[in-house]
């Protein structure tokens, strides 16, 4: 990386961390170290907002899945924009209205101090977890790509996040996520336009399109009800809609950003302002993924993308094999590039029977394409049993860090390590919160000055930054990062949400109930998530939100509600 | 910070505060929740455009 590149990511990260540290200098009450004075505008709390949701995974992960699946997956955001309008109208005010620190501190008073504390550890736990992945998950692909040791790229992002979040508490997190949302937003855009000029001058942008569409990679809305499908519209409206609900509505590391608001109206603007954006921004991040896919269609691609695999084959008695497929590698993707040169031949002089001809044509190249890097795979595993094989993590930063001019490197790596900590923060100060207002302060130490809820507000965010880092450090890695992510989440938020509903809607049903019911949910969708994993049955993540729910109050419903 | 059993209710914000926007919160939902059903739509004739 040039020298350049190290200047503007450092300074772009040292800039904004300085900015929240220097803006949050007077914090020195818990009221203002927990929910930031409640002066905060609906345009600081969208970013907010967009920025806890968007952790680096998003843009290291999301591109490579559209590189591999197309543009689907952005109907897993379908659900969002209903979501925000269903929690102006129903949640917000309630939050307000109490004017409480925690979504769970509602719970008590609708309920009792047991549920309060359940959905809390529900919370706790789940976003504890979430927290270690959210560093370790870009910590590895960055420390690949960048020959960076693992172990300090994580301590290089957690410590970092830990400062200023222990500094300044909630606002440094809003004001610094502020900056990090414009600085990820227009990386990616800049990235998107120098992708699109990248192509060949005698492919236009129209004839590229033509080719990813040919190529079954722009099929953005699947109307499918197909369980064995993750993404259709139909998960995304139902399922994505309940883990939205649940994400934004009781998830503390959300509901925390827009409690932070100057008013109930502009925490409402802020929430509607990612309801209008969220899904736009999500298909940008993925058309990204699409203009990869489609630059790395007239320039060849390496066989595999995570290099540090690569290393290790070429370093071992496999590399004849290797320089074997790479041969043949070469050789399908000289055949798949003419070919597709021949598609946009045909696509503009509108000759039918050659564009099916030519599309199944370059199908047949893709097969070989898949067999040969199948093949590597194999001999990667052959060389290295504990390795990851699959590298759609890495094709975006393979070509950030490749293709990208000087300057824009350090400004997209500055993008991911933006978002790693944006992301990270809200986590970090969320478990802080919940930890001392739902128990500590509830059940442990009651009754103490400010003073001492401060100090142990910064000494919670520094003991759940020691863990997450600690996670991040022993953390292994699983198919896909970011489902990883979302599958922890759909485990609890479902019976999470569950509880929230039935506290707003079901107004007979008592603590006891909603207590057993939300125990026994869990159980069940835990079971239903390990027999979807053993292949007893085939039950879509996402639908876990939805079952959850649904269970927790029909539960409800059928237990006598006077306890 | 709330300790009580029963949650202090304290109003600091009213609901009924207009929109900067549109004479009601229920007309500023309307146009979100279109502008979601219209970029879906467009998302849709995008993939049978491209198909």
């Amino acid at each position: 990386m040039s020298t350049i590149d190290w200047i503007i990511m450092l300074g772009t990260l040292l800039v904004i961390v300085l900015y929240g540290v220097w803006k949050t200098r007077n914090v020195d009450s818990v009221k203002s170290y927990l929910l930031g004075d409640k002066d905060l505008p609906w345009w600081t709390i969208g970013l907010s907002v967009m920025a806890t949701q968007a952790s680096a995974i998003t843009f290291l992960s999301t591109p490579g899945k559209a590189y591999d699946d197309g543009l689907g997956f952005a109907q897993f955001y379908f659900g969002l924009p209903v979501a925000m309008v269903f929690l102006c109208i129903f949640v917000l005010p309630i939050y307000y209205r109490l004017n409480i620190y925690t979504a769970y501190e509602y719970l008590e008073g609708r309920f009792d101090l047991k549920t309060r504390t359940l959905t809390a550890i529900l919370f706790l736990v789940q976003r504890g977890l979430a927290a270690g992945i959210t560093i370790f998950a870009p910590a590895i692909i960055l420390s690949n790509i960048l020959g960076w040791d693992l172990n300090l790229t994580i301590l290089f992002i957690g410590l970092i996040v830990i400062f200023y979040t222990v500094l300044g508490g909630t606002k440094a997190v809003s004001v610094t996520q502020k900056q990090q949302m414009i600085i990820i937003l227009s990386g990616l855009i800049v990235a998107a336009i120098i992708i699109t000029g990248q192509l060949p001058s005698d492919i236009s942008f129209a004839d590229a399109l033509n080719v990813a569409g040919k190529m079954e990679k722009l099929e953005v809305v699947n109307f499918d009800f197909d369980l064995s499908n993750r993404y259709t519209f139909w998960t995304g409206m139902l399922g994505g809609t309940f883990l939205f609900l649940s994400y934004f509505g009781t998830d503390q590391s959300q509901v925390q950003r827009y409690l932070s608001g100057k008013s109930l109206s502009e925490s409402r603007l802020g929430l509607l302002f990612n309801g209008l954006v969220k899904v736009p921004m999500q298909f940008l991040v993925l058309f990204t993924g699409i203009l990869v896919f489609l630059f790395f269609q007239f320039t060849k691609p390496p066989i595999h993308f995570n290099k540090a695999n690569l290393d290790k084959v070429e370093n071992s008695t496999y590399q004849v094999e290797l320089e074997q497929y790479q041969s043949d590698f070469d050789a399908v993707f000289e055949k798949k590039e003419a070919e597709i040169r021949n598609l946009v031949n045909a696509i503009n002089s509108e000759n039918t029977a050659e564009i099916t001809q030519s599309q199944s044509r370059i199908s047949s190249l893709m097969r070989q394409d898949s067999v040969i890097r199948a093949n590597v795979d194999g001999i990667i595993a052959k060389v290295d049993p504990q390795a990851k094989t699959k590298d759609s993590d890495y094709v975006f930063i393979n070509y950030v860090m490749n293709y990208l001019p000087i300057g824009m490197v350090g400004l997209l790596l500055a993008v991911i390590f933006s978002a790693a900590m944006s992301s990270t923060a809200s986590e970090l100060n969320a478990l802080a919160t919940t930890t001392v207002v739902d128990i500590y302060k509830r059940s442990i130490a009651p009754e103490k000055s400010d003073k001492h809820y401060l100090n142990a507000s910064k000494g919670f965010t520094i003991l759940w930054g020691a863990i997450a880092l600690s996670f991040a450090l022993v953390a292994d890695l699983f198919d896909n990062l970011i489902e990883l992510v979302n599958i922890i989440g759909s485990l609890f938020y479902g019976v999470i949400l569950g509880v929230f509903m039935v506290a707003f809607f079901m107004k007979k049903v008592q603590g006891n109930t909603v207590f057993v019911a939300a125990i026994i949910t869990q159980f069940i969708v835990t079971s239903i998530y390990i027999l979807d994993r053993m292949g007893y049955i085939e039950i879509p993540y996402l639908f876990l939100n939805l079952i959850g729910c649904v269970l927790v109050m029909i539960f409800c419903l059928f237990q006598p509600s006077k306890t | 910070m709330t300790n009580s059993k029963k949650t202090n209710i304290q109003t600091t914000a009213s609901a009924d505060d207009s929109p900067p926007i549109l004479s009601s919160w229920k007309q500023l939902y309307y146009l979100v929740l279109i502008a979601h059903a219209i970029i879906i739509g467009i998302f849709y004739f995008f993939s049978v455009y491209y198909s």
